[in-house]
């Protein structure tokens, strides 16, 4: 309720204040968008309580944007979205930012900001945008979403005319992750790194860069992302040798470093795109384990995270107007653990888009899923590796 | 396994199967790029109006905010998209949605008829725009592209 008290104040100031530009200055645009998705799984639950099906799959959002001088727009999205227990439809604010325009090259944002990551990162939140209804698990991890999608920072971004060599779009970015307590990225945390619940969360501020090349063949993007971040949190973990016991934990991340290099290709009807994703860090946990009538014993492990084996591939074919569908192969592999083994998610998916008209659309989608990375157990307890996930959706935006 | 991704492909292929009979486009014309005589540019390429129309190019070399304005005919549209900005009609609606739901960009304006569109760009500060190449054109704008 105070969240929302304080959105509804900052939705009254927005209006009041673009109602009251100088002459020149262009009126609010308001578009808005709403879907409503039902996942199934025939075996685990994955994302949400999908073995018997799942509703709490939606997401919605709505945004004002106002030109107030040539150079200078402001713009703000409110959004709610529900995936099983994360987001719950709690209404957070999307993005909310300044962006003054000074020449082609150097253009500044600043307030909250979507992070440059990979060629779609920018269009996760409202699927209508993309012909399948999940972005490709390896590398837009649907757990990570709240803590990639959204910086409190600065921006500087712009596109420089190579001439006969294409152009190229940069974006660097400083700003501080707004991850909260009941974020998918704690709940992947907590389910990725067997940790029973996390008390607390730090993270440094976030430098990220994206180059996006758009070559002399017609198409053809290229695209690199770089983010450096250093991270702390704090959490309760359990021992299966001392049940009963609560064992408290604090894992530093430091020099986190994520890479994705991207390539996608458009002929026509026809879209093909690759991504390849890197994540490099120096994890240091401490465990503190307390025996009674002894003095409490640290249990000290280093770990160096180095995942470069995640990509997809993808091809997607508009086969009319209303139609269109997608196929994707997906391969996360996950880094070591304690014992020295990986654990893998491999995703091959095929969706079918409908475009009923310029407003509605409809979406389709099988994944044959082989692995049980981020995957929770089914109602009875068991995991399994074979697996499928069927999804459907239906979103309209205006 | 095997099975279910066999079943994959037939459906695939039994899309296209159902809709290969696409229409083609029926604007026989060419399109012509068009804007405010006060631009400063004489001549683009296609690969500039591929940026511009996209939204990565935003302002015209003497700084001024580049106003995108769009054909509402959709023969005359598709036209222009196919021979300049090498996307289909689909894609680039996508590209202005993308833009729309992350506050990104400006979006174009859209003018119903030749002479609505004719009249918003000779009358407006780095508009441009297109039309197909029959039309005369009136002395406030100038053809950068044929």
């Amino acid at each position: 309720m105070h969240r929302s008290c304080h959105i509804l104040i900052f939705v009254f100031v927005f209006i009041l204040v673009a109602g009251s530009l100088p002459a020149g200055a262009e009126e609010v645009n308001v578009h808005g968008f709403i879907s409503q998705g039902y996942l199934q799984t025939n075996q685990n639950n994955y994302l949400a309580e999908t073995d018997d099906g799942s509703f709490q799959f939606n997401e919605m959002g709505i945004n004002f944007t106002t030109a107030v001088s040539d150079r200078l727009t402001l713009g703000c999205q409110f959004f709610a979205r529900d995936l099983g227990d994360v987001g719950n439809d709690e209404i957070v604010i999307n993005w909310a930012f300044a962006e003054f325009e000074y020449k082609n090259w150097l253009n500044l944002r600043v307030g909250t900001l979507k992070g440059p990551f990979g060629l779609y990162n920018d269009l996760r939140d409202f699927d209508a945008l993309r012909t399948s209804i999940f972005l490709p698990s390896s590398v837009y991890n649907e757990w990570l979403r709240d803590g990639l999608n959204k910086l409190k920072g600065i921006e500087l971004f712009g596109t420089v005319i190579l001439g006969p060599l294409g152009l190229v779009q940069y974006q660097t970015m400083v700003g501080q992750p707004l991850i909260s307590m009941d974020s998918g990225t704690v709940k992947f945390i907590q389910t990725s790194g067997g940790i029973d619940s996390i008390s607390a969360i730090e993270n440094d501020d976030v430098y990220g860069a994206r180059l996006i090349w758009t070559t002399p063949l017609t198409g053809l993007r290229i695209c690199g992302t770089y983010i450096y971040s250093n991270m702390l949190y704090k959490g309760i973990a359990s021992d299966p040798r001392m049940p009963g016991t609560e064992i408290p934990l604090t894992v530093d991340t430091k020099n986190a470093q994520v890479c994705v290099f991207s390539a996608e290709y458009i002929y026509g009807d026809l879209k093909l795109s690759a991504e390849n994703y890197w994540a490099l860090s120096d994890n240091t946990a401490t465990a503190t384990i307390n025996i009674p009538g002894k003095d409490p014993i640290e249990n000290i492990v280093h770990q160096d995270i180095d995942v470069k084996d995640s990509y997809y591939v993808s091809i997607g074919y508009r086969f009319a107007e209303q139609i269109e569908a997608a196929f994707y192969y997906s391969e996360y592999v996950s880094p070591e653990g304690i014992q020295g083994t990986k654990e893998k998610l491999k995703d091959q998916c095929l969706s079918f888009r409908f475009d009923i008209n310029p407003f509605w659309v409809a979406k389709l989608e099988a994944h044959v899923m082989d692995g049980k990375f981020g995957v929770l157990p089914d109602n009875d307890g068991h995991t399994y590796n074979e697996w499928m996930l069927y999804a459907a959706k239906m979103s309209y935006s205006f | 396994m095997k099975m279910k991704f066999k079943i994959m492909i037939v459906a695939f292929m039994l899309c296209e199967v159902m809709v290969s009979g696409r229409i083609s486009n029926a604007f026989a014309g060419d399109v012509m790029i068009i804007a405010n005589k006060e631009v400063p540019a004489e001549h683009l390429g296609w690969e500039e109006v591929n940026g511009i129309f996209l939204g990565k190019i935003m302002r015209w070399s003497n700084d001024d905010r580049i106003i995108i304005v769009l054909h509402s005919n959709d023969d005359i549209h598709e036209a222009f998209l196919k021979k300049y900005v090498k996307r289909t009609a689909t894609q680039f609606s996508n590209v202005w949605r993308q833009n729309m739901f992350t506050g990104k960009g400006r979006i174009p304006v859209e003018k119903n008829s030749d002479a609505e569109l004719i009249d918003y760009v000779s009358k407006t500060k780095g508009a441009i725009s297109y039309i197909s190449s029959d039309v005369t054109l009136p002395p406030g704008i100038k053809v950068l592209a044929k």
